[in-house]
């Protein structure tokens, strides 16, 4: 998700051809940057998409490799609304996880 | 037909509750899993909130799935019963337009098949990780080398992971770059944590961004960490940003990826 935030703030922080790069989805209509934020030092404004399988298999192993998870907070199935609640207040530390042993 | 528990939306306003469906019995090029652990991921909150207009009910979100593969059809090649799998986003795509054939599936021209809420142009629903079986074809499981015991954790890489990863990689973040994370929730914390590889950062800052007032970064705090020396290799200082943000207060993290003749105490 991404909460509406002011990209042109966030754009004239980068330098020369600095580029940023939108990962969340916002569920409404996002506002534009201003023109001159991009022309005046060729930043660029791009967007990504998860990644392929290729890649993602390759990010698996670099984190394997690396000894990188994710910080999670393990909830039984039947929390899961609660969980919603707590994910629009950011109150998670960073990421539920359901344990699926749970589902009975 | 595989009879699995689930949990589902039924509408855009119901809570989450249980609900059974049937997977299809794995066909040749078919992994069958029994899903241990899924991470929740805020796009299944979007999903079955209808927040993107097109939700397909009932809705069983759910796409960084972990688990072990309980069976396999017969031309699998690459997993046997026991082995750790993960799947992430996708289950399917098209295979042979341009995007397929290098590997990034995900920008199929004909749309990817989502773990969850089926193919984008219609189709038949697809039913995601909130359940206790999935079946998927071998070329969308991913192999787990993580260690047993942190399974769970590694639940998130399938897609907040991969989400972090493939920008970094793309625009080349490396020695000599400086990278910035706008928010630091479920990708921005992988995001960090992905760029401070000991390959790539010596050092980062974090900054309260005061939003509204202020046009730059203020309030610098210098955080150092300790990672082995890197050698210096590119010194060309490119700022790229990540941007995920979670709601207030937003928090940017700029991190400094240079060389370091020597390792700091953490």
């Amino acid at each position: 998700m991404a909460a509406p935030h002011n990209l042109d703030v966030y754009l004239q922080l980068l330098k020369r051809d600095g580029t940023m790069i939108l990962v969340g989805a916002p569920a409404e209509p996002h506002p534009s940057p201003g023109v001159f934020n991009l022309i005046f030092k060729r930043r660029q404004l791009a967007g990504s998409l998860i990644g392929g399988i290729r890649e993602t298999q390759e990010m698996l192993d670099f984190c394997a490799q690396h000894d990188i998870v994710s910080d999670v907070e393990m909830i039984p199935m039947d929390y899961i609304n609660t969980a919603y609640e707590r994910m629009l207040r950011s109150d998670v530390k960073y990421r539920f996880v359901i344990d699926l042993a749970s589902l009975k | 037909m595989i009879k699995t528990k689930a949990y589902a939306a039924q509408s855009a306003t119901s809570e989450l509750a249980p609900f059974e469906l049937h997977r299809r019995s794995p066909g040749a090029e078919d992994v069958q899993i029994e899903i241990l652990y899924c991470g929740v991921c805020h796009s299944d909150l979007h999903t079955v909130r209808g927040e993107w207009h097109n939700t397909l009910y009932p809705s069983v979100p759910g796409h960084e799935i972990v688990g072990r593969v309980v069976a396999v059809g017969d031309k699998v090649r690459n997993f046997k019963p026991g082995d750790l799998a993960g799947v992430g986003c996708m289950v399917g795509s098209c295979g042979h337009c341009h995007s397929c054939d290098e590997g990034e599936e995900q920008y199929c021209d004909n749309g990817f098949t989502g773990t969850y809420n089926g193919p984008v142009f219609g189709g038949e629903n697809t039913y995601g990780g909130y359940s206790q079986t999935i079946v998927v074809k071998e070329s969308f499981v991913l192999h787990i080398k993580h260690a047993e015991k942190d399974l769970a954790s590694v639940a998130p890489l399938l897609c907040a992971g991969i989400t972090t990863y493939s920008p970094l990689r793309h625009w080349g973040a490396g020695p000599g770059k400086t990278v910035g994370i706008v928010g630091l929730g479920g990708l921005g914390h992988m995001a960090v944590k992905i760029a401070l590889t000991p390959w790539a950062l010596t050092s980062f800052y974090l900054p309260r961004l005061r939003r509204a007032r202020s046009k730059t970064a203020s309030g610098l705090v210098p955080m150092k960490f300790a990672f082995p020396p890197i050698p210096s290799k590119w010194r060309l200082m490119q700022t790229a940003l990540i941007s995920s943000s979670t709601r207030w207060p937003l928090r940017t993290i700029w991190m400094s990826i240079s060389n370091c003749s020597s390792a700091m105490a953490r």
